[in-house]
């Protein structure tokens, strides 16, 4: 065996393997070679230093101050967790009125001028009369109840778009004559001047704080999203 | 500790159990005490990482993979700890353990005084050097788990680890402790 394979063997000997201890050929080079017999002697009294290395004995009370800090973290990020929900549930609150009269507030002429396009057919092609599909089945009850509530969903907004359009239309600068047209209210006696101004700058700041309150819910969001457990960290059901 | 005791244990600190979080503390707070304290030298620096380490622990104990044992995972927060530790402390001014020294009874025989110049030794190691040899004899880590929380190749570890042993036996023989102690071992 030459020196370098019996640094090898003194490796795995500290290594703590057990099957190179009694190496017939290591033990021979050992006792010719001065060099690794001074290392195997090395060797055996570091592994006996370490059999005797004392642990590392934390003081008595570092359980009770770990405790505490980590109970005191768990209390506090549970209280910022509250805080954020708070706050993204009152901006989501703010969030959706504000947005949908910004979105519902753009001006949008009532008689659109379109020009008269006249559509161009294809050339009439036979085609096969196929038998009459089926009677679908009717709409379960809970579907009805659905397709009525998103009506009257759509009758709200509707109705928050005609208020939303008269800010707007009041706001911009225009002439008071298509404000008349487009609102269908009575001719002013006098002209409005300086009132549009507030209005406009109102729709502005309703704007403007729609976008911050939009913002701060998209954090708010993102932030629980990133936090919150994966899956695999809930307990499974027992079987 | 079985895998399935520490799902359970740690399922329990999820919750909130208070017992649970002081039970699972208990367990590891001596390797990771001593970890730090091996790697930092110093005692008070040692506590405070520790505790910083359990604060970590349990803030991102949803992330253990609970196919794994969770010691080696709580050791590679706190060898990351000690780490970032280090990085700072060496923009500070140097801290000088004086508790720890006087702390420090006088050797009582060859053997104590073994152990102490094995301490002197592994003090003057590289760092990396003397996180592989007391993650491997002291705390027991396998090679392939200390690469996993290095995030280095095995074959890094075992040069590091024999570089480490190499240099400490190379310190014991210069002090002398070679033919002092030979003789009285058994």
């Amino acid at each position: 065996m030459s020196c370098p394979s019996c640094d090898l063997y003194l490796q795995y000997l500290l290594d703590g393997d057990e099957a190179v201890l009694g190496e017939a050929d290591a033990l021979a080079h050992i006792s010719e070679c001065p060099t690794c017999r001074e290392l195997q002697v090395a060797a055996n009294l570091l592994l006996e230093g370490l059999r005797r290395f004392p642990k590392p004995v934390p003081p008595p009370d570092l359980n009770q101050r770990i405790t505490a800090a980590v109970l005191a973290d768990r209390r506090h990020r549970l209280t910022w967790r509250q805080r954020y929900a708070l706050i993204a549930t009152a901006a989501a609150v703010l969030l959706v009125p504000s947005l949908n009269l910004y979105w519902t507030a753009q001006p949008q002429p009532q008689n659109p001028i379109r020009a008269h396009v006249v559509p161009e057919f294809p050339p009439p092609v036979l085609v096969e009369v196929k038998p009459a599909p089926e009677k679908t089945p009717p709409l379960r009850p809970q579907i009805e109840q659905a397709r009525l509530g998103w009506t009257k969903w759509v009758d709200r907004l509707a109705s928050a778009n005609q208020h939303g359009r008269l800010i707007q239309t009041v706001s911009l600068p225009m002439e008071m004559s298509s404000v008349e047209a487009l609102t269908g209210l009575e001719p002013l006696s006098r002209p409005l001047g300086h009132a549009t101004h507030g209005a406009q700058h109102l729709s502005q700041g309703v704007a403007i704080g729609s976008q911050v309150i939009s913002n701060t819910t998209q954090r708010a969001l993102s932030y629980f999203s990133r936090k919150l457990p994966p899956m695999s960290a809930h307990p499974k059901p027992p079987l | 500790m079985h895998v399935s005791d520490e799902v359970q244990l740690v399922t329990r600190c999820l919750n909130g159990d208070r017992a649970a979080i002081q039970s699972l503390i208990e367990r590891f707070q001596a390797d990771v005490f001593a970890l730090c304290l091996r790697l930092l030298q110093h005692r008070q620096d040692a506590e405070d990482v520790s505790q910083e380490v359990f604060l970590r622990v349990f803030r991102s104990l949803h992330r253990w993979d609970r196919d794994r044992p969770l010691k080696p995972w709580i050791i590679g927060i706190a060898v990351n700890r000690c780490r970032t530790w280090l990085t700072q402390r060496t923009r500070r001014p140097e801290l000088v353990d004086y508790l720890q020294d006087t702390a420090e009874s006088k050797p009582e025989d060859n053997a104590d005084e073994l152990v102490r110049e094995i301490q002197a030794a592994l003090e003057n190691l590289r760092p990396d050097y003397r996180l592989v040899f007391v993650l491997f004899h002291e705390q027991g880590l396998a090679y392939e788990e200390i690469a996993d929380q290095l995030a280095r190749p095995v074959g890094t570890i075992k040069t590091w680890l024999h570089r480490a042993r190499l240099e400490v036996l190379e310190c014991l023989r210069q002090r002398g402790m070679i033919s002092e102690v030979d003789h009285e071992l058994p």
